[in-house]
C-alpha cells in the first residue's frame, strides 16, 4: 500500500476504472474512464491489471505528493507534468512510460496542452471502496470513487497491495537508473495512440438504425461537415454545434438502448455524442456510432474544437479495435524486453 | 407459463460495434413486455463468452458485448439461435409491489395542472392514479427509475414544456402515457403529482433497485404523517 496527497486540485479529477458493465438493466451507466485505452495503457505500464482504478484529470491537472516510493505512469492528455518539490530543480516528466517517484516527491500537472483527459496510474491501483462492482466515480449519482465526488485539495488516497509485476518493474527501473535520483524515468516511451489535433478530430463511425432518416445528400456528405464540440459537454456526452442535421421523423421513437459513442439527433438538429456516463437508454434517433477504437480520441476532444465523422463498415470497426488491443499488448511486451524482464 | 406462441416480428440490429438491439416494435405493450422478459431470460441462460449483459428496454432489449472477444456475426447468430417463444399472459407469476405515495400539494407541484388539463378534480386524479395496476416496462433514465405502463388514458399528459433542473428524489410523475418515479435527484420534464418515501435506488442495498422489469406496481395514497413516519423508520 502507498499513499498520495492531493495538494492542489484540478478542474475535475475523479477516480475511474473500467466501469460497471453489468448494471445497465437497472439504469446504471457503464461509466468508467472516458479514454479507456489511455487508462488501460497507464495501468499496464505500472504492472497493474487493466481493471485497476486510476485518476482521470480533465483539462487541468492536480498537484500530488507521493508519500512513499511509488511507481506511476501518466498517459492521455499532455498536462506538462513536472516534479515540483521545493528542494529540487524542476524536472519535466515524460508521459507514456513507467516512472519511479521517491518518497516525498511532488508532481505538478498543469493545463492540458493537447487532449482533454490525463490518466495517472499508480502501482497497486487506487483503493477506494467498490460500489456496485466498480471503483469508478459516477458524479450524477454521487456514488463510487472517492466519496462519490471530484477529488479535492487535502484528500489522501491509498493504493491497494502493490502487485508482483509492479515490484519487478520498479526493481528493473531502479537497476537501470542511478539510485540517488528523486525520480527514475527510462529513456524510451510507449508510443501513445494519436491524440486528436487541436484543430480537427476525425472519428470513424458505423451507421446507426436511423441513418436513413437523414437526407441521402447529407449522409453522403457527412464526412465534409465540420461539427464543433460545445462547452456544454461532459462525461455524459458532447453537444455538437456548427451544423444542424435536417432529420425527418417518420415515426415517434420509444427509448431504446444507447452506448458510449452513439450519435443522437434531437429535434433541434444539433447532434449529441454520448460518452461514458450516458444513460443506458435514449429516445432520439441514432444516426451512427463512433467505433470503439476511436472512443479514446473522442474522449480527448476539447470544447470548441472541430470534429468530422467518416463511415466504416462493422467488419472494419471490429478489426480496428482488435488491432488496437494487439498494439497495446505489443507495446507492453516491448517495455518488458527493454527492461530485461522477460 | 401455459401456452406459447411463436416469435413474431422480432428484429436484430447492431448498436454500434459493441452492442445489439433485439426489438418487437410492432407488438402491443404487454405482449412486447412478455417477449422482452422471455428473451432476456433465455439469452441470460444461454450466455456466451464475450457478452457482458442483456438489458430490457421498451419493446426491445440490448445485448452488450466485447468486440475484442467476439464478432458481430457470432453475436447475431447466437441471438437467433436462442428460443424466442412469447409466453401467454400470466400475471400471477410476476411480483406485485405496493408503493406508498403522498399526493399533498407540497410534494405535487403539477397535480393541479394535470387535473385542469383533463377537467378533473385533483382527488379524482389521485383516485385514478391509485386505482390501476401498472407494469414495470424497464428501468432506465437514471439508476432505479421505473417506466410504468398502464396509465389510464384520462391521465395521459404531455411533458412540461421546459424541464425542471432538479426534481426531488421520490417524485412520482406523469410523462405522456407513462408514469414513473424519480429514483435520484435529477433534471426532469415529467409532471410531478406526488412523492414516495420509499427509496427506489440504494447503492448500499442488494439488490440496489427496489423494482425490476416485469414487476407489477400499485400506488397507495398516504398522508403527510405517514410519509414522515415512513421516513423515520427507514
Amino acid at each position: 500500500m502507498t499513499r498520495i496527497r492531493i495538494l492542489r486540485a484540478g478542474l475535475s479529477t475523479t477516480v475511474q476504472d473500467r466501469g460497471r458493465t453489468h448494471l445497465r438493466h437497472l439504469g446504471v451507466p457503464v461509466g468508467g474512464a472516458m479514454d479507456l485505452l489511455s487508462h488501460d495503457l497507464a495501468n499496464r505500464l505500472v504492472g497493474n491489471p487493466a481493471e485497476a482504478a486510476t485518476l482521470e484529470m480533465t483539462l487541468t491537472g492536480d498537484e500530488i505528493e507521493f508519500v512513499d516510493d511509488t511507481l506511476i505512469a501518466i498517459t492521455g492528455a499532455d498536462t506538462q507534468p513536472e516534479m515540483s518539490h521545493p528542494d529540487s530543480h524542476r524536472l519535466a516528466l515524460a508521459q507514456h512510460c513507467p516512472i519511479v517517484v521517491r518518497s516525498g516527491g511532488r508532481i505538478r500537472f498543469q493545463a492540458a496542452r493537447r487532449g482533454c483527459r490525463c490518466y495517472v496510474a499508480i502501482a497497486g491501483g487506487i483503493n477506494v471502496p467498490v460500489v456496485l462492482g466498480s471503483r469508478s466515480t459516477l458524479l450524477r449519482a454521487a456514488l463510487g470513487g472517492h466519496c462519490g465526488r471530484i477529488v479535492a485539495a487535502g484528500d489522501e488516497l491509498v493504493t491497494g497491495d502493490v502487485p508482483g509485476p509492479s515490484q519487478s518493474l520498479m526493481k528493473a527501473l531502479i537497476h537501470v537508473a542511478p539510485p540517488s535520483s528523486e525520480v527514475l524515468q527510462p529513456h524510451w516511451l510507449v508510443r501513445p495512440e494519436e491524440l486528436p489535433h487541436s484543430d480537427i478530430a476525425t472519428l470513424r463511425i458505423v451507421p446507426g438504425s436511423h441513418a436513413s432518416w437523414l437526407t441521402k445528400a447529407e449522409w453522403e456528405n457527412l464526412q465534409d461537415i465540420n461539427f464543433v464540440v460545445s462547452s456544454k459537454s461532459d462525461r455524459m456526452g458532447f453537444r455538437l454545434t456548427g451544423h444542424q442535421l435536417a432529420i425527418t421523423h417518420p415515426e415517434e421513437l420509444q427509448s431504446e438502448g444507447v452506448v458510449p459513442g452513439t450519435i443522437q439527433v434531437p429535434p433541434d438538429g444539433n447532434p449529441i455524442l454520448l460518452m461514458a456516463d450516458c444513460a443506458p437508454t435514449g429516445g432520439y434517433p441514432r444516426i451512427g456510432h463512433v467505433i470503439t477504437a476511436d472512443l479514446g480520441i473522442a474522449a480527448q476532444m476539447r470544447p470548441s474544437q472541430s470534429v468530422r465523422f467518416v463511415t466504416v463498415t462493422m467488419e472494419q470497426a471490429q478489426t480496428l479495435v482488435r488491432q488496437q488491443r494487439n498494439r497495446l499488448n505489443t507495446s507492453i511486451l516491448g517495455m518488458q524486453l527493454a527492461l530485461g524482464m522477460t | 407459463m401455459h401456452k406459447q406462441q411463436p416469435a413474431m416480428n422480432m428484429t436484430i440490429e447492431p448498436l454500434g460495434d459493441s452492442a445489439a438491439i433485439v426489438a418487437w416494435r410492432t407488438l402491443d405493450d404487454l405482449t412486447a413486455l412478455r417477449a422482452v422478459q422471455n428473451a432476456t431470460q433465455q439469452l441470460n441462460r444461454h450466455r456466451i463468452t464475450g457478452v457482458y449483459e442483456v438489458a430490457p428496454a421498451f419493446k426491445s432489449l440490448t445485448v452488450y458485448y466485447n468486440p475484442v472477444a467476439i464478432q458481430w456475426n457470432e453475436v447475431e447468430e447466437w441471438i437467433t439461435s436462442v428460443p424466442h417463444e412469447i409466453p401467454m399472459r400470466d400475471d400471477q407469476t410476476s411480483r406485485l409491489v405496493e408503493i406508498p405515495v403522498c399526493y399533498e400539494t407540497e410534494f405535487a407541484p403539477d397535480l393541479e395542472a394535470v387535473a385542469v388539463a383533463h377537467a378533473l378534480q385533483p382527488d379524482e386524479v389521485i383516485r385514478i392514479h391509485c386505482g390501476t395496476e401498472y407494469h414495470v416496462q424497464m428501468i432506465g433514465f437514471s439508476p432505479g427509475f421505473p417506466y410504468l405502463a398502464g396509465l389510464p388514458p384520462q391521465l395521459h399528459t404531455a411533458r412540461r414544456h421546459s424541464p425542471r433542473l432538479r426534481v426531488p428524489v421520490g417524485s412520482v410523475a406523469i410523462g405522456g402515457n407513462q408514469t414513473g418515479i424519480y429514483s435520484l435527484e435529477t433534471p426532469g420534464g415529467w409532471n410531478i403529482i406526488g412523492r414516495t418515501p420509499v427509496r427506489l435506488f440504494d447503492a448500499e442495498r442488494d439488490p440496489p433497485c427496489l423494482l425490476t422489469a416485469g414487476d407489477r406496481v400499485r400506488f397507495v395514497q398516504i398522508d403527510r404523517d405517514q410519509f414522515d413516519n415512513f421516513r423515520g423508520r427507514a
